[in-house]
């Protein structure tokens, strides 16, 4: 069916360009994407506000690409990518009247949207919203809906738009799809939008409680033996794309201030895990203290950055 | 309005209000008083925001950045944003309706002509026929970004947006930029040599083949076309979106880069190579430049009421009688500010071709004070201007990664390791403590919740299943023990029931530490452990 | 632009109407309008001081697609700017001109709409003329190519059109104004000067009415130049309606 209000491609339809190295040599396990960081260590990040003058708060984030990405863009060898690095764009439209037909609210109504661009993932994404974006801007609402202080705000409206322009692959490319598959690069991008859209509140002037941030952790069996004994480890801000298997994978939205967890997201098997001698935890508890450890992280850089916006704003003045 | 516009922008004094204030309340007046200041002040005649009339904002372009695309640009144009990113995908011949009976007239076409001059018509005329008729270009503007307040981003395409994106496609169709001859994966039949096979995509080398072994060779046939989804987001839009589209598709185009593709008989399919050194650049016809104008009038409004408008030479004759006092200003590269206060517009699009100007597109509406000495004097500047943003693409570095931000601060905020070592460390003393005072409240208890679609899509429970995870989803409402009325958090998860694994949390806010007044989140995950055995055996354990 | 006709107030239930046919071109128009009307559903976008005009262009096949909201953008930037929005009873009102393309060539994706347009804005100013709104100026417009040895070619079928080496078209108002040019194509600034020479004389033509009002009536090279082309199909249906009390005199 035709969208009449954008431009179309062929009616036919158009298939996506298949490598012939993929199909001679299955993958080249020597080319893929290794993580070179500590378990501990986070990618960093590059988060700045204010870029969208249009708007009332905006703000820009980056993660760092990983090693092989940095490599393989500083040296092209293959037009493939072997992963890439979260970019995103969000703004905050608001406080602003509620449209006429809204119903009355003592609280402010916040409304997300988060929305991929075309060609931000390996599969060339449509224009309209799918239920995985739709999924991620409810996630993004329930993050932030605890941390804006909804009261001082009757009868208005706060719009939150964030724009991926490169999202995280949800495996290694040359993989298929496993059991444990899922969209574990979803849970990436949350983490991006969550603590993207705190600074873009912070830099619209948007009273909150603290500055919440996204983290991600993840249960990771990274061992090509496959012996079943090898219990998954736990990672901090884990690139799908560089690990062979991820097992489970946990997202909060973190309140460093009042140790307080606005929204977690947890999926896949988080019973088995390995852990240092004497430690009693269990894989999930693991798994939502480690992705809390991640947003800490992030809140530091989230708290420059808001810094950084409110001494452009007093020098302005 | 003579009094406000000398009082406005040099003497505030005289005015109680600032002039932020003043450009909020009065535009018109604040923009024309920043134009024709008082002759006694000696001030030249700036915009508001500083630039002369025909002066365009600072253009910045980075090409590359994007991973995912063939070829992909940001440009800058003051505030306005866009990104662009090329991703090229194959249509093959097949799939075309109308392909062998449209082929075979080519064909013909194509063997009869000899001489170069119609060879190259038809060319162009074949060019024209893939390209447009094809659909092999698809561009498509994308203003729900949050750009500016007025667009609502789940909304269909504005119809500003709409219109950009007709602008590109019917520029890049007029301008002929893309050759279709990039776009065109050729296949010639195996009664070659080895080496001439693989060879065949290129088109020089094709034809000159052809033409040697005119005899004995089947011609080469076309396969397939790469289709080019050119997608522009306007991450930020103030004024000249246009420009600003046109330029990020102009760079992307410029930096997009095709794989080597050819059929493959085997698979009956296009295969592509993936190494970069094979893979060619697109050749593009030229370098149009797009530069926008806008015509501020002095009072647009003041005509509307004569009876009589003046004939277009007698208008002329009182313009240059009162030439003390001009009447309109011709602003390049409008902001979202100057957008707003005119009605007529000037869209030029130039071309350099062996030195010449060459005009590919020159648009004018909304009014009737531009004639030809405007339009030329525009298309002078609309030449010049193309220079220096020319070279500005060209010069620029590839693989720049950290694109929207212009200033070079790139990753300079980084964690030190120390500072994060204390960090977790204090952190894994607080779950000490908490760990030996924890414990579960027994007045927890659960609503069942109504189902909401939105939640529970993202627990995709159809492919659990299918991963051999039997489902159980339990969407609930928990309430604050203290406060009734106030949900803690919504629950929607998935277990599977005879490992008892938890596969699927999604929860709303809670606190972490009993030190609060809320929820002990660790101690509430095991209650929902406990409930959830609860239900999965049948609600009576 | 040769045996253009046109009749005006066809449909009963609009405010005003015209349709209007281009033998050269085949093009076959339908425009309504209807002005001044309330338009409740965008009560926050209407300006207080002047009404808003609102164009909607049907192709004859599908429905309106990216092509046409463009054209909707250059008409209604044409019109609001000739219409009198500030007149009694106009502002905070709109004016809605519906243009549906009944006959003749589709035009297809990314297709320039040039060749459609000068038929587009006759009908709109008719339509708006038969509505009684108020103008400040009457206008008309021509499509005016350059074949690929640089000559200018007027009356353009749509195969000359496509092979063309660049397309103008341009709009004059009565008093010979500049009121609109789209030109796309490959050409450089002289050759537009000459093709705005040569669009200015066939849109004004000798049919501009004398100092005392009268029209040269009855030259047979009046009927193909546009400006005398509206006026009389304005002056025909005058004649129509009002011919009780002419042959009453």
């Amino acid at each position: 069916m035709n969208d009449r209000r954008r431009v179309n491609g062929p009616p036919g339809g158009t298939r996506p360009p298949v490598y012939a190295s993929l199909l001679q040599s299955g993958t080249g396990a020597d080319t893929r994407a290794q993580r070179q960081r500590q378990p501990t260590d986070l990618r960093k990040i590059f988060l700045k506000t204010g870029l969208i003058p249009s708007a009332s708060g905006s703000s820009y984030l980056e993660f760092e690409p990983s090693a092989s990405l940095a490599a393989a863009r500083s040296n092209p060898k293959s037009l493939i990518p072997p992963s890439s690095a979260l970019k995103l764009a969000c703004t905050v439209h608001g406080p602003k009247p509620l449209p006429r037909s809204a119903p009355f609210s003592p609280n402010l109504v916040l409304t997300t949207h988060v929305k991929y661009a075309p060609f931000a993932a390996r599969k060339r994404k449509g224009h309209v919203r799918d239920s995985s974006e739709r999924d991620l801007g409810v996630h993004l609402e329930t993050a932030l809906r605890g941390a804006i202080i909804a009261e001082r705000w009757p009868k208005s409206g706060l719009d939150i738009t964030v724009t991926i322009l490169e999202a995280e692959d949800d495996r290694w490319w040359g993989d298929v799809p496993d059991s444990h598959d899922a969209s574990w690069g979803m849970m990436n991008v949350l983490a991006g939008c969550i603590s993207a859209a705190s600074a873009a509140i912070a830099d619209a002037h948007i009273d909150c409680l603290d500055l919440v941030s996204g983290g991600v952790a993840a249960l990771v069996s990274d061992d090509s033996t496959d012996s079943p004994s090898a219990l998954p480890k736990l990672m901090l801000d884990t690139d799908p794309a560089e690990h062979r298997s991820i097992v489970s994978a946990c997202v909060v939205a973190y309140m460093p201030a009042r140790d307080e967890i606005t929204e977690l997201w947890l999926k896949g098997d988080s019973s088995k895990v390995s852990t240092a001698d004497g430690d009693q935890r269990s894989g999930h508890e693991a798994l939502i203290d480690g992705a809390v450890d991640a947003a800490r992280g992030a809140h530091t850089v989230l708290a420059e950055a808001v810094r950084e916006s409110l001494q452009k704003t007093l020098g302005q003045s | 309005m003579a009094s406000t516009s000398t009082a406005a922008p040099a003497a505030p004094n005289s005015l109680s209000l600032p002039p932020s204030q003043f450009a909020r309340l009065q535009p018109h007046a604040y923009l024309l008083a920043h134009l024709s200041p008082p002759s006694s002040s000696n001030q030249p005649s700036i915009r508001a925001n500083g630039r002369a009339p025909s002066q365009f904002r600072v253009t910045s372009a980075n090409a590359g950045s994007l991973t995912h695309t063939n070829g992909s640009a940001v440009i800058r144009l003051g505030d306005t944003t866009a990104v662009c990113g090329v991703r090229a995908e194959i249509l093959h011949t097949d799939d075309i309706a109308s392909w062998s009976v449209s082929q075979s007239t080519n064909a013909n076409k194509r063997r009869r002509i000899g001489e170069s001059e119609k060879e190259t018509e038809t060319k162009d005329e074949e060019d024209r026929a893939h390209i447009e008729d094809l659909n092999l270009l698809v561009p498509n503007i994308s203003l729900s970004t949050g750009c500016a307040p007025g667009f609502i981003p789940s909304a269909p395409p504005s119809a500003l947006a709409q219109s950009l994106s007709h602008q590109i496609l019917s520029l890049l169709h007029t301008s002929r930029l893309v050759q279709a001859e990039d776009l065109r994966i050729w296949y010639q039949p195996p009664n070659l040599g080895p080496e001439e096979v693989q060879q065949h995509n290129d088109e020089e080398q094709m034809d000159l083949d052809a033409g040697a072994n005119e005899e004995e060779t089947k011609p080469a046939e076309i396969k397939a076309f790469w289709v080019l989804y050119i997608d522009v987001m306007l991450i930020s839009l103030a004024g000249n979106p246009f420009d600003a589209a046109w330029a990020s598709v102009l760079a992307a185009l410029r930096d997009t880069k095709l794989p080597k593709a050819w059929w493959d008989v085997d698979n009956e399919s296009i295969l592509c190579s993936d190494d970069v050194k094979e893979s060619q650049k697109l050749s593009l016809r030229g370098l149009p430049i797009s530069s926008s104008f806008c015509v501020f009038e002095a009072d647009a409004a003041a005509g509307w009421r004569a009876v009589v408008i003046p004939d277009a030479e007698e208008q002329k004759v009182q313009d240059s009688k009162h030439s003390s006092q001009q009447q309109k200003w011709i602003l390049a590269d409008p902001d979202g500010y100057e957008e707003g206060l005119v009605q007529e517009r000037v869209y030029v699009v130039v071309d350099k071709e062996e030195g010449k100007t060459v005009i590919v597109k020159m648009e004018k509406l909304g009014g009737w004070t531009v004639d030809s000495e405007d339009l030329r004097h525009l298309v002078d500047i609309s030449a010049q201007s193309g220079t220096p943003s020319e070279s500005h693409i060209d010069h620029e570095p590839h693989y720049y990664q950290h694109h929207l931000a212009n200033d070079g601060t790139r990753l300079k905020k980084t964690f030190s390791a120390d500072l994060f070592e204390k960090m977790t460390s204090r952190y894994s003393r607080a779950i000490k403590t908490r760990r030996r005072g924890s414990q579960v409240p027994a007045e927890l208890y659960y609503t069942p919740r109504a189902h909401q679609g939105e939640m529970v899509s993202n627990n995709n429970p159809a492919s659990l299943t299918r991963h051999g995870w039997s489902v159980l989803q339990f969407p609930t409402t928990l309430m604050r023990p203290d406060h009734p009325q106030s949900p803690v958090g919504c629950f929607d998860w998935c277990r599977s029931a005879p490992t008892a694994l938890i596969h699927h949390i999604s929860l709303g806010r809670f606190l972490r530490t009993a030190a609060h007044r809320g929820l002990p989140g660790k101690a509430l995950l095991v209650e929902l452990c406990r409930a959830f055995d609860w239900l999965a055996m049948g609600g009576n354990g | 632009m040769v045996g253009l006709t046109a009749s005006l107030s066809n449909l009963s239930r609009s405010d005003g109407s015209a349709s209007y046919k281009c033998p050269a071109t085949g093009y076959d128009l339908l425009g309504a309008v209807n002005a001044p009307i309330e338009l409740p559903a965008r009560r926050d976008a209407l300006k207080p001081e002047e009404a808003t005009v609102e164009v909607f262009v049907k192709p004859g096949n599908t429905t309106a697609g990216v092509g046409e909201r463009y054209v909707e953008g250059i008409l209604r930037s044409v019109l609001s700017k000739i219409v009198l929005g500030r007149e009694r009873g106009f502002p905070r009102r709109g004016v809605v001109i519906t243009l549906a393309i009944v006959g003749g060539e589709t035009v297809d994706r990314g297709d320039s709409y040039l060749t459609i347009l000068p038929a587009l804005l006759h009908t709109s100013l008719l339509a708006l003329l038969s509505a009684a709104v108020p103008l400040s100026m009457t206008f008309s417009a021509t499509l005016v190519g350059v074949n690929k040895s640089g000559a200018i070619i007027t009356d353009l079928s749509a195969v000359e059109a496509k092979a063309a080496a660049s397309l103008h078209v341009l709009a004059f108002s009565s008093k010979n104004h500049l009121l609109l040019n789209q030109s796309e194509g490959r050409f450089d600034f002289d050759i537009w000067e000459q093709v705005r020479d040569r669009a200015l004389s066939i849109c004004q033509g000798m049919t501009t009415p004398g100092p005392d009002g009268d029209i040269a009536m009855g030259d047979e090279a009046d009927s193909s130049r546009p400006e005398g082309f509206v006026r009389e199909t304005v002056e025909d249906r005058l004649y129509k309606d009002y011919s009780w009390k002419i042959d009453s005199i």
